[in-house]
């Protein structure tokens, strides 16, 4: 318990590295984490997005008739690339 | 007339915070992994990876008009101050000129898909990557106005509203 009493007054890690550090609080100019989460928020929203969406396009006429996204049977945007081409009509 | 307009908040802005930020996550992410579908599709030789890239650049052209309306709108409340001006003005420049790059690639890619949904030119795929290239210069600007700049933070607005910057 004595040595636990002596942990506040030892330098911490992040103040040894205080003088390599930005005005971000970062050793590099620009944070990089918020950078990364466009990707996770943006695909896994669309993810949804397009499984919701799937499901619901099966006319053949309208915008979806325009995308030729008739897909008989299965929803065309979570089966990728066979049902949704003009090619396999 | 003034009356008319919402009062500005702390963050200079008539609604909580920023949403611009938020709608470019669309953006960026599908816009990126269109390229990266489109890559693997053409070395991996998996061409149902084409349909997929095809439907996330349609979005993506969607979104970035999204991400333009509240852009504008934020820049024009922006009060940017010193080397945020440039930054701002070139920021808006790439950002209009991404919008008609992705219009003009998801037309392509419209065409391309009609005609043969299992290839992809390689001319495509060197504009997929001009497309990238585009992002992530436009993603270091949008950085550097919020990590550098701190455009509508609280702390800067208040110094822009008390005429110390």
């Amino acid at each position: 318990m004595a040595c636990l009493a002596l942990l506040p007054a030892l330098p911490s890690p992040i103040q040894q590295l205080a003088q390599w550090l930005g005005p971000n609080g970062l050793p590099y100019a620009l944070p990089i984490h918020p950078n990364l989460v466009h990707f996770t928020i943006g695909l896994f929203v669309i993810a949804i997005a397009f499984d919701v969406a799937g499901p619901c396009i099966r006319s053949s006429g309208g915008c979806s008739g325009f995308l030729h996204c008739r897909s008989p049977g299965r929803a065309s945007t979570t089966w990728v690339g066979t049902t949704c081409s003009p090619a396999r009509w | 007339m003034n009356q008319l307009l919402p009062t500005l908040n702390d963050h200079n802005l008539p609604w909580m915070d920023t949403i611009h930020p938020i709608v470019v996550h669309f953006v960026i992410a599908m816009a990126v992994i269109s390229f990266v579908f489109d890559l693997i599709g053409v070395w991996g030789r998996k061409p149902n990876l084409f349909e997929v890239s095809f439907w996330n650049l349609l979005f993506a052209t969607a979104a970035i008009f999204v991400a333009i309306i509240f852009g504008q709108i934020e820049a024009g409340l922006a009060d940017p101050y010193g080397g945020a001006s440039a930054i701002l003005n070139l920021h808006s420049t790439i950002g209009w000129s991404l919008a008609g790059v992705l219009s003009l690639l998801t037309g392509w890619r419209y065409v391309i898909r009609g005609r043969d949904p299992r290839s992809l030119p390689l001319p495509f795929l060197g504009a997929g990557a001009l497309l990238t290239v585009l992002v992530a210069v436009q993603v270091t600007l949008g950085n550097q106005l919020i990590w550098v700049y701190g455009l509508h933070t609280v702390p800067v607005v208040q110094a822009v509203r008390s005429g110390l910057v």
